[in-house]
């Protein structure tokens, strides 16, 4: 209780004030602009924090976090361009919403679902993070085997509508996600000789290609692409969402937090993860699952509620344990060390102070993304009147110079490219593009946990089902599998009687 | 092999004909040296260890050398991209870059095929950190020391895994060096990173790390991992508990090291500027403690000394890889 | 080209495709070729499936507007010419450049509208990533 207070103040002066939102300010820039991930955006940080006091350099970089997550989700919802994995889920409904003139709502939803979804994971931190951080450890590579089957159970909700172009998808995706050097036994996959090709298809330039590129193409090429939201239609005033929404929308958000959390506290598992599960289980839950991927604000709450819980999630193993939970908190540990505090339990014994101030500052760098996205909203939304062909070539150079700045390799830039032509003809020809990154995604997370797993129990199939956690994993699996059939089969049996 | 050495001399060639080139036109301008900011290339992701000892490093070197250094990560194929890029960038001082022993040497023989870029094509400049290999297991392992260890493996190879970060990596031939010396047979996993081991390690999925010293230090100070041996020729000061594998009669020795260099061809006065800030950095009490802080141990070597460490991990590797290649083709 | 006539080529170069990918991965050492042939193996029922399909044609598969082949060749020659010159002449000349095409060919804006557009929208990016970000951009001509 002693540290509580000094931190809280440590949190009020004017100095960490500003510095948090400069911060948020950044990290909602960073998280919209398409390739410019949250792990960049904190690398990018650690230099300025260098010369800054331990307590502020944290702030810092907290708030550049949380806030880049949010800042995917405008973007996502109103082009259609996410500007990482995090986000895909995002634009399945946010982007329909804009469509259909709704943008404002729907960014409204997502501010206060980032906002719900990042507040529940902070507290859970403050509360009953060390508890938690075994949650880290129980995971084993079976259980994120199975945690990764769970993800792909994804691409069936959002390919219903196209079964077998969705599964031809997802098989290309899951193709790409083997190239690379196998680091199993140092042989190349597909690589052809490229070394540019040795870590795999890059993710967020085929993701960039994919969503972004594809859809600046969507609106520069027919010459009446005039204005996104079809022909200037008036833009339908809310930019909040209805209290009715919300409160239909809290066992969502709840859930999604939920899951947010957990998946955040797995090292191997990722943001993505996280949004694709918790909208395919708000989906599976919906009474009106059909109007998922058509404008459903529950599925953006869905998704943003989760990506935002990652946050606060990925945070608990990484200061109680020292082992980072994402890429983006693998560099913090990187800015903690600077400032000579090694992650681990004397965070919260010798370096009490600063950790708590840093909770605290998530916690206030959450309400200020909400309330500068709130108060931002109304304006954005304007960006779906301005006509396709000027924004067309707009999102074309940040696509190109984002995917640029990933890895500084212009290799990734022509990949963007082609993976744009051919997001391009994919929508053309009616082929979803979702379960390709889907399938990419995941598709490494199965795979090599799949492998370590048989190493492990040296290929013994049952060792999935012989570990309580995995098995239970396996059930609820099977179940989100099978709902969706046992629902439609009542229904249809409704309909006799 | 032929076409190999033929490669090898051309480039040889190519790199002297420059040399003696920008050497001439170099030889005035690199009295000012340096006049504008300089690149450093980071071959690895930002946040990593390379690169939080590179960022370091270069707010000491700015005020020794009183131009910017600006750090670039241009990660990619286990560091080959971020090489391929220093070895053929201008040689004029202005880009220089961090190297990682022993896998910046292997590359040229185990991806003779694909490989960007050539051995000679990078010049060492000065190594900064060597960071030895550790074999770690949980707190709560019923193994002690290497021979407990051994005994386990040679009893029921099966049951006993070891993580790596991917085959012919560092820790991957640290771990094969180990198999080699004690005769046994090891069941390997690869982990992408450090983070997913530690937390297999510690939730009982694994039996052993093999990993480097900096990524398992803090986990062995807070009493959750034990280390059975550091692959070094004498202790390290951050673990001073942890007996080398010498000591318990395993002839192991394994680290990665990581310093910097310049493309081949920069001018011989740039070259020495570079190594008297190299050499001021190194000596910066502060730099030292914030290495110590990091548990990265400083091996300074300079110049000529440099190139040889390197040129004799090479001829090692080399000669292993010819009679046993740890990738089968 | 009508949708159905589509997806029998694309089920027929895929087919092929992965039939090649399992080929590849059979020939895998170790437990490498798994997944690869797991993946062309599903590949190849989606494939199967997707000819099937064809041969009970749906008329509301149609594309919904034709393509207009005209201006995705220019836009596609924008982009090209983009990455070109960003490597050779430099990014801060090939951006303005760009974009100035795009704005004029493409969104029909006076050429005074799209000039200020496009080297405003260029300064914008100097400053984000340059300045702020500090990513390399290639620079080019503009160094040398």
């Amino acid at each position: 209780m002693d540290v509580l207070l000094p931190a809280l103040a440590n949190v009020l002066t004017p100095l960490a004030l500003l510095t948090l939102l400069l911060g948020t300010m950044a990290g909602m820039t960073i998280g919209s602009l398409p390739g410019l991930s949250s792990t960049m955006g904190v690398a990018l940080c650690i230099p300025i924090t260098f010369n800054m006091p331990p307590d502020l350099a944290l702030m810092l970089l907290g708030a550049v976090y949380v806030s880049s997550v949010y800042g995917g989700s405008v973007t996502a919802i109103l082009l259609r361009t996410p500007g990482t994995d995090a986000s895909i889920a995002t634009a399945l409904d946010g982007y329909p919403l804009a469509e259909a003139g709704r943008g404002g709502e729907a960014l409204g939803m997502a501010t206060l679902a980032s906002l719900f979804g990042g507040l529940f994971s902070v507290v859970v931190l403050l509360v009953i993070a060390p508890p938690l951080s075994t949650v880290a450890l129980a995971f084993g590579p079976q259980e994120y085997t199975v945690l990764a089957i769970f993800g792909l159970v994804t691409i069936v909700g959002v390919a219903s509508d196209r079964p077998i172009k969705g599964m031809l998808a997802a098989a290309v995706g899951l193709v790409l996600a083997c190239v690379g050097l196998d680091n199993f036994t140092g042989i190349q996959r597909f690589t052809f000789g490229n070394s540019e090709l040795f870590d795999g298809v890059p993710l967020l330039p085929a993701l960039i290609g994919l969503f972004s590129v594809s859809q600046a193409f969507n609106l520069c090429v027919p010459t009446a692409g005039g204005v996104l939201t079809g022909q200037g239609q008036k833009l339908k005033g809310r930019n909040l969402p209805l209290w009715r929404d919300l409160k239909r929308c809290l066992r969502t958000l709840l859930r999604s937090s939920v899951i947010g959390s957990v998946v955040g506290i797995l090292p191997g598992a990722g943001t993505s993860i996280a949004s694709f599960i918790s909208y395919n289980e708000a989906r599976r839950h919906s009474s009106t699952p059909e109007r998922f991927g058509k404008g459903e604000l529950e599925g953006v709450a869905a998704s943003e509620s989760a990506n935002n819980a990652v946050t606060g999630g990925t945070l608990i193993p990484t200061l109680t344990l020292g082992i980072p939970g994402n890429a983006v908190t693998a560099v913090f540990v990187g800015g903690l060390t600077i400032h000579g505090m090694i992650p681990g339990p004397s965070l919260f014994t010798q370096h009490a102070e600063t950790t708590y101030t840093l909770i605290f500052s998530l916690l206030l760098a959450n309400v200020l993304f909400a309330v500068l996205g709130l108060w931002l909203c109304r304006y954005l939304v304007v960006v779906t009147k301005v006509p396709g062909a000027v924004l067309g070539p707009m999102i074309l150079v940040f696509s190109v110079i984002g995917t640029y700045a990933l890895r500084n390799e212009i290799f990734d830039v022509w990949l963007t490219v082609a993976f744009g032509v051919v997001g391009f003809f994919m929508e053309r020809w009616r082929y979803p593009a979702a379960p390709l990154v889907i399938a990419l995604i995941l598709g490494p997370i199965l795979e090599v946990n799949f492998r370590r797993s048989m190493q492990i129990s040296h290929w013994d199939l049952t060792t999935f089902f012989t570990r309580p956690l995995s098995l239970t994993l396996s059930l609820l699996v099977v179940a989100a599998l099978a709902y969706p059939i046992w629902n439609q089969w009542r229904r249809h049996r409704a309909a006799l009687d | 092999m032929f076409v190999q050495s033929k490669l090898v001399k051309r480039v040889a060639l190519a790199a002297m004909a420059t040399t003696i080139g920008v050497g001439l036109a170099g030889a005035t301008m690199a009295a000012e040296y340096p006049t504008k900011p300089i690149e450093v290339i980071v071959a690895y992701g930002a946040g990593g260890s390379t690169d939080t000892m590179a960022r370091i490093f270069a707010k000491y070197a700015e005020e020794e050398i009183g131009q910017r250094m600006v750090v670039v990560n241009r990660p990619g194929a286990g560091g080959e991209l971020g090489w391929v890029h220093l070895a053929n960038a201008k040689p004029d001082g202005y880009t220089i870059g961090l190297i990682n022993s022993p896998v910046v040497e292997v590359y040229p023989f185990t991806r003779e095929d694909t490989v960007g870029y050539s051995y000679e094509g990078i010049r060492p400049l000065a190594n900064v950190v060597t960071d030895p290999g550790v074999l770690v297991v949980a707190a709560d392992s019923p193994y002690q020391d290497l021979d407990d260890f051994v005994a386990a493996v040679k009893d029921d190879p099966e049951s006993i895994i070891v993580s790596h970060e991917g085959v012919g990596g560092d820790d991957h031939l640290a771990a094969l060096n180990f198999a080699e010396a004690a005769d046994i047979d090891l069941s390997f996993v690869a982990f992408n990173g450090n983070a997913e081991a530690t937390a297999a390690l510690l939730g009982g999925h694994i039996t052993a790390f093999e990993g480097n010293m900096s990524e398992a230090a803090a986990q062995i100070q807070e009493g959750k991992a034990r280390a059975l041996a550091v692959w070094s020729d004498q202790r390290m000061e951050a673990m001073p508990d942890v007996p080398t594998g010498m000591e318990q009669g395993y002839e192991v020795e394994a680290a990665a090291s990581r310093g910097f260099a310049v493309p081949a061809g920069v001018p011989q006065e740039v070259y020495d500027k570079l190594l008297d800030v190299s050499r001021a950095v190194i000596d910066n009490p502060e730099f030292r403690a914030e290495m110590a802080q990091l548990n990265m141990p400083v091996n300074p070597i300079y110049g000529q000394d440099y190139v040889d460490f390197l040129d004799a991990s090479h001829e090692r590797l080399k000669a292993l890889w010819e009679k046993d290649p740890w990738i089968e083709q | 080209m009508t949708l159905v006539k589509i997806d029998r080529g694309v089920a027929l170069l895929f087919g092929v495709a992965f039939a090649a990918v399992i080929a590849t991965g059979l020939g895998m050492r170790g437990d490498a070729g798994v997944f690869p042939a797991i993946a062309g193996s599903l590949g190849i029922i989606a494939c199967i499936g997707l000819a099937l399909g064809t041969l009970r044609s749906n008329p509301s598969d149609e594309p919904s507007a034709p393509l207009e082949v005209r201006r995705l060749l220019i836009i596609c020659l924008c982009v090209l010419g983009l990455l070109v010159l960003m490597v050779t002449a430099g990014t801060f000349i090939a951006l303005p450049l760009f974009l100035f095409a795009g704005l004029r060919w493409l969104a029909r804006l006076r050429w005074l509208t799209s000039l200020l557009i496009s080297l405003g929208f260029t300064a914008m990016i100097y400053l984000i990533f340059v300045q702020l970000l500090a990513v390399p951009l290639p620079s080019g001509w503009l160094t040398s």
